[in-house]
């Protein structure tokens, strides 16, 4: 284990992660509640990390809550529903400046103090959270699940997942919740989800220029909670399945189409080719000489901007562009012919190596964001791997020519989305 | 060498004037991975318009040059500088804004090499015709993309419906047309006016040794071949009217829910003053409009607003304003109440109020200090206006309420205009 690393078992459910790393002027907390992935908690919890960030027992509304924050040098305190197929989670994410720089002495016991209020203590009286700020918060959601279709480069996103299941599956649910199920949630009903939220098992990761002795007290001070719920293991991935899908075209008065395109590969998170994976993805379509990038941009004047992404999740390549109305088919055509070349060995070593670099660069550049870094490590315990960017790193440079050809065969088309204006 | 400490917040910084007169700013970061170089030159769309001679003839830079020219400076001798910095494993990009174009390289290794590439590219203009002529769709394909974002639209219509004279009522990237009417001459014109070292500032972020740094800015040959330098011409507006050009306007667009701007044109500020300006309205519009504010959650339960309200504080030459923004059904409802926020009569903010809020204000500075590709991008901009950023929490200690009151004063004095977008304009 490395020195500036430790964990520590709170309890039977939960464990304390503390990173040490002094180059920071602020410190990060994330509590994580473990779960199974619910479509319904999508919406539900979108309410309740409102209401939860915006008052507890001690600070009962808003104004008064967020007046705390402030006193506290911008203790920023973001509450997210995160998914990966069957697996879910609730974390809550803290941001507060190094006590180095308060002047106040008792600064690190007042953050922990309110993070600890905030989760275990919030403003429920009569098994009921307060009735306004219920209100406030629905009506937040709900403005966010309209808006959802006004940035059309997002909206065709959105619309591609949604096609890639049914609306209750993980990979096509709206991040931005549904309508029915928010028209159902009640003050009361609430209270229950959020019973049921803190009964279940948790983990704590402190990240920043921290004294363990010190965090390791205050966490057990604050912290000494046994969930009832036991950890189980949900599966965090599944290949999509290969057949194709109807594409669709959807209608709006934009100055230029928005292109989603999503293709399988079958190939997942903990797969062994998921390393040839990733660096295919990126010289297809990651780094700034990507191969769409060149062919689409710079050569044809297509767009200003193309990207492929992989999901790992669901095995899945999507790519996204904006482009004229007019050359729809043309694109679509020059993509596949893309990733045809590459199915074909048309790359040169130059092209793989350039793509491992950058994926190792992003790597070694990781533990400049201790929030990026956390991620990237919660990621891996999913699958109950320890993270060790040394040997990640190695797995990238033993990636060879053959192993990203014979994962670009892999690669099927799936389906596509246009947002684009009617003639 | 100059090196100058900020002791309360733990930084230093290394200036350095180099014989071509380009000034080099160091920021140590001890322990980063990233280390960052960013160049600028003092040259956005602000000197749209304006006439150059060059080789005897008379230039008039068309809207969107300045972007143009940064779209096309990643040549280096028929090689892409992108390229380039993607072989040594550094990601590299550039912008436009209002008075500066600014290119910059992120790396973990090879700094020196890096950096080589850079200088080298902002050193030399040279695209060709052709490559001209194929960046001309990508850049109107790239206005295309922002005009499809609501928030872009509703700012610029405030700017054309605030400002007569101003260029800020031009979007930063020009139109169509006048991307189409720039060509070789133009950009060559500009480049060689606005790419000179005494023009430019470099700074750089990163776990570096300043020993090495000195070594190799002292055998820097970069900008050598560069002619003798034109005086540039400062740019002002101040033949800008105090009064707005139209006080409503309501604007079609496919928004699932109308949002509205209005912009408070205030008196523009001496560069110096900028940076107290800009805390004092942060304080006052948190006072007013943050979670923590005395309005937002009283709006909120009274459905006079749905969601958080925005706001901006712009500042630049000649130039201050403030937009303050929503998203909501009953609009005009939300509009008057804002109004009347601004009436003279509603300032009553106390000394605590503005203690809790400089304590904020503190930690989110430093937090900003933390990544180092916005650090870099925030010195630049800071300097560029001839501010210091790492004096803002010393500026910001010394405000006091009678300064947040003259702020509310000249808010509510100020002339404003308003714009609405929504889908169902008959």
């Amino acid at each position: 284990m490395r020195k500036n690393k430790k964990t520590i078992k709170l309890s039977k459910q939960c464990r304390l992660i503390i990173e040490k790393d002094n180059k920071f002027k602020s410190m990060g907390v994330e509590v994580i509640f473990f779960g199974k992935f619910d479509y319904k908690k999508i919406t539900i919890y979108s309410v309740l990390s409102r209401i939860l960030a915006n008052s507890n027992k001690m600070y009962p509304t808003m104004q008064l809550m967020n007046q705390r924050k402030e006193e506290l040098y911008d203790a920023t305190l973001d509450i997210v529903y995160k998914y990966w197929y069957q697996m879910a989670v609730l974390k809550f994410v803290g941001n507060f400046v190094n006590p180095k720089y308060v002047t106040s002495k008792t600064y690190e016991e007042d953050i922990f103090a309110f993070l600890a209020e905030t989760i275990f203590n919030p403003n429920i009286q009569n098994h009921a959270f307060d009735n306004d700020l219920f209100n406030i918060s629905k009506s937040y959601v709900y403005n966010e699940i309209l808006l959802q279709k006004d940035q059309p480069s997002a909206y065709a996103m959105i619309a591609l997942l949604k096609l890639l299941g049914n609306k209750k599956q993980a990979i096509a649910a709206s991040v931005f919740g549904d309508k029915k199920v928010l028209n159902e949630l009640t003050p009361s009903n609430l209270v229950d989800y959020y019973n049921e939220l803190v009964q279940s098992p948790f983990d704590i990761y402190v990240y920043g220029d921290v004294q363990f002795s010190k965090i390791v007290r205050m966490i057990k001070k604050y912290f000494c909670f046994e969930p009832t719920r036991q950890r189980k293991k949900y599966l965090p991935s599944k290949a999509i399945l290969p057949f194709q899908i109807a594409s669709k075209k959807i209608y709006k008065d934009v100055s230029q189409a928005k292109l989603a395109i999503a293709y399988t590969t079958g190939i997942v998170f903990n797969d062994k080719n998921c390393y040839a994976m990733r660096v295919l993805n990126n010289l297809l379509g990651e780094n700034q000489q990507s191969k769409l990038f060149i062919e689409l941009r710079e050569k044809q004047g297509l767009c200003y901007s193309i990207f492929s992404h992989f999901d790992s999740v669901y095995g899945m390549i999507y790519i996204y562009t904006g482009i004229p109305m007019n050359q729809v088919d043309k694109v679509i055509e020059e993509i596949d012919k893309q990733i045809q070349a590459i199915q074909n060995g048309e790359f040169s070593s130059l092209d793989m190596d350039r793509a491992k670099i950058d994926i190792i660069s992003t790597l070694k550049k990781m533990k400049d964001n201790m929030f990026e870094y956390l991620n990237y490590e919660f990621r891996y315990s999913l699958y109950n791997e320890n993270i060790n960017l040394d040997e990640i790193i190695n797995k990238y440079q033993e990636v060879t020519k053959k192993d990203i050809i014979h994962v670009a065969k892999k690669i099927q088309y799936k389906t596509h989305v246009v947002v684009t204006k009617k003639d | 060498m100059k090196q100058k400490k900020y002791k309360k917040i733990n930084e230093k910084v290394y200036t350095f004037t180099l014989e071509n007169q380009l000034k080099v700013y160091f920021i140590p970061r001890k322990g980063f991975q990233s280390k960052m170089a960013i160049i600028a030159a003092k040259f956005g769309s602000f000197y749209s318009q304006l006439n150059l001679k060059r080789n005897q003839e008379t230039i008039k830079i068309p809207y969107g040059t300045a972007h143009f020219l940064e779209h096309r400076m990643f040549s280096i001798k028929n090689q892409d500088a992108t390229e380039l910095f993607s072989n040594l494993g550094a990601s590299s990009n550039a912008y436009t804004s209002y008075t500066t174009t600014a290119y910059y390289f992120k790396c973990n290794d090879q700094f020196y090499e890096n950096l080589d590439i850079l200088l080298s590219m902002i050193s030399s203009f040279d695209s060709s015709e052709s490559q001209i002529e194929n960046e001309k769709q990508i850049i109107i394909e790239e206005l295309n993309m922002y005009k499809d974002n609501p928030y872009t639209k509703l700012m610029q219509t405030l700017y054309q419906n605030s400002y007569a004279v101003h260029p800020i009522n031009q979007d930063v990237g020009g139109d169509e047309k006048s991307v189409k009417s720039i060509d070789k001459k133009i950009l060559l014109a500009c480049f060689d006016a606005y790419y000179q070292p005494a023009n430019l500032a470099l700074v750089i972020v990163g776990d570096l040794d300043l020993q090495e740094l000195k070594d190799y800015l002292s055998k820097m040959t970069f900008f050598e071949n560069k002619g003798q330098h034109q005086k540039i011409k400062k740019i002002s507006f101040k033949n800008e009217p105090l009064s707005i050009l139209k006080q409503k306007d309501i604007i079609q667009k496919d928004v699932s829910i109308p949002m509205f701007g209005m912009l408070f044109k205030l008196k523009p500020v001496l560069p110096k003053k900028m940076q107290l300006e800009y805390l004092k309205t942060e304080i006052l519009l948190s006072y007013f409009f943050d979670a923590s504010g005395i309005y937002t959650e009283e709006w909120l339960k009274q459905k006079i607003i749905t969601s958080a309200i925005g706001y901006y504080h712009g500042m630049n030459i000649d130039l201050n304003y403030i937009i303050i923004y929503n998203i909501n059904n009953k609009y005009e409802n939300a509009i008057n109440h804002i109004l009347e926020v601004f009436d003279k009569k509603h300032f009553t903010m106390t000394l605590q109020d503005l203690n809790r809020i400089k304590n904020k204000l503190v930690g989110s500075i430093l937090k900003e200090h933390e990544s180092v590709e916005d650090l870099s991008k925030e010195y630049l901009a800071y300097l560029f206006d001839g501010m210091d950023y790492f004096e803002e929490i010393d500026i910001l200690e010394q405000i006091t309420l009678d300064d947040i009151r003259e702020t509310y004063l000249s808010i509510s004095n100020a002339p404003y205009s308003i714009a609405i977008e929504r889908k169902d304009v008959k």
